[in-house]
């Protein structure tokens, strides 16, 4: 009996034990993927940025020139 | 003809979907009796729905390698591990799963995308091919049908998947626009990813007790991808934000008083599944240039909303009060986020 109550409480154990590390690797790996996806989108963000401030710098170049050719006209 | 044509690349993957979902349910209903099912299933979905984003940013920024032979080749190899009498090798084999089923969601994501001319349905169509899998997995699986018999659908898939390659590779996306400008993208980002996971949540406290049939669990899984499909029919006739209001708001009722009549459910469910491909055109709308990303978003969050379903079951009434109140609040910000 005493045997097998210690048996069940080793195997309890082992299960909490692995049920711990394997929680604890699930947070890390989870957090580890969720890092490098919230780095991804900002970098995204950042380059649709750029591209819409391209956009309207370009947009304004050709603005002036337009203005300027009507002027010389 | 034109109309076939038109979403070829979408029905490819549709084709794929439903076979990657016949081989991933087959494998987890084999051992589904287990006391380790649980576990089985969370380790799966973890490794199925949180790094797609990671993968679809990789594969577009690496654009030579065979994504989906790799894809389909991990799910190949995950059926002989989780088929193997060692024990030991099952849950390396769902992980091997897990990864092989992102890859191809994430090739599905991305082809469909670049040939959507701005259109969401070729997606929705992409997306309401897992419902397909799902039941001829499920049911094969609770059969015990020979395990050899994956082949076919993990060949299908490979065929299927190459004969739409050139989508995956293309480079430029079509552009999407249904959400306010008004708002920052940080804000319809983490709206989206809010309404994926409590609708991913609901998904799992919708009473359904009705549903004890095999042909009752057939209906249910094809009409919630009728609707997630014809969602994306309505998103490109009539527009996001009438879509998302209508379908949320109409799936109440239905949802609570559907318990044990099937047909009052099966419209609520029919409802609810609309809003899937809405909330994946929003992210679009804001991460332009990467829909693997975008696809990402979403299904990260779907993961987000079926944690909860592992650790905590509520009784009826609460599911109801839930689904009531986080459904009014979906609705509340998809109106206000959506462009009308």
């Amino acid at each position: 009996m005493v045997e097998y109550a210690l048996l069940d409480a080793g195997m309890g154990g082992l299960v909490v034990i692995l049920g711990g590390v394997a929680i604890v690797v699930f947070v890390i790996l989870a957090a580890i993927i969720l890092r490098f996806s919230i780095r991804a989108i900002k970098r995204e963000l950042k380059k649709e940025t750029e591209a819409e401030q391209l956009d309207t710098q370009v947009a304004k170049e050709e603005d002036i020139k337009a203005e300027q050719t009507d002027e010389e006209v | 003809m034109k109309k076939f044509r038109d979403n070829k690349t979408g029905i490819e993957y549709f084709i794929v979907h439903a076979c990657v979902e016949t081989i991933c349910f087959y494998l987890l209903r084999l051992h589904y009796p287990l006391l380790l099912a649980g576990t089985i299933a969370f380790t799966y979905d973890f490794f199925a729905f949180l790094p797609q984003g990671i993968i679809g940013k990789f594969i577009e920024s690496h654009k030579k390698l065979p994504y989906e032979t790799i894809g389909n080749l991990l799910m190949l190899g995950a059926i002989f591990l989780v088929a193997s009498p060692v024990h030991a090798l099952h849950i390396t084999g769902y992980v091997v799963l897990g990864i092989g089923n992102a890859i191809m969601h994430e090739c599905g994501a991305i082809a469909t995308v670049t040939e959507s001319r701005g259109k969401i349905f070729q997606s929705a169509l992409f997306v309401s091919g897992g419902g397909v899998g799902i039941v001829i997995g499920q049911t094969m699986g609770i059969a015990q049908a020979p395990w050899q018999w994956l082949i076919i659908p993990a060949v299908l898939s490979e065929v299927c998947a190459l004969a739409a390659r050139k989508s995956v590779r293309k480079g430029t996306y079509p552009t999407f626009d249904v959400v306010e400008k008004k708002f920052s993208p940080w804000t319809i980002l983490l709206v989206a990813f809010l309404v994926t996971a409590v609708r991913s949540y609901l998904g799992y406290a919708i009473p359904i007790s009705w549903n004890k049939e095999l042909w009752q669990t057939i209906l249910l899984f094809g009409i919630m991808g009728l609707g997630k499909a014809l969602g994306g029919y309505f998103v490109d006739r009539i527009g996001a934000w009438k879509t998302a209001v209508f379908s949320t708001l109409a799936a109440i009722p239905f949802l609570i008083f559907g318990d044990k009549i099937m047909v009052v459910s099966v419209i609520g469910v029919f409802f609810f599944s609309m809003t899937m491909s809405i909330t994946f055109a929003m992210c679009l709308s804001i991460l332009k240039s990467s829909p693997g990303l975008a696809f990402g978003v979403t299904t990260a969050a779907l993961f987000i909303g079926l944690v909860p379903a592992f650790f905590v079951r509520f009784g009826l009434l609460t599911n109801a009060i839930l689904i009531v109140i986080l459904s009014i609040a979906c609705c509340v910000l998809l109106s206000k986020t959506l462009k009308k």
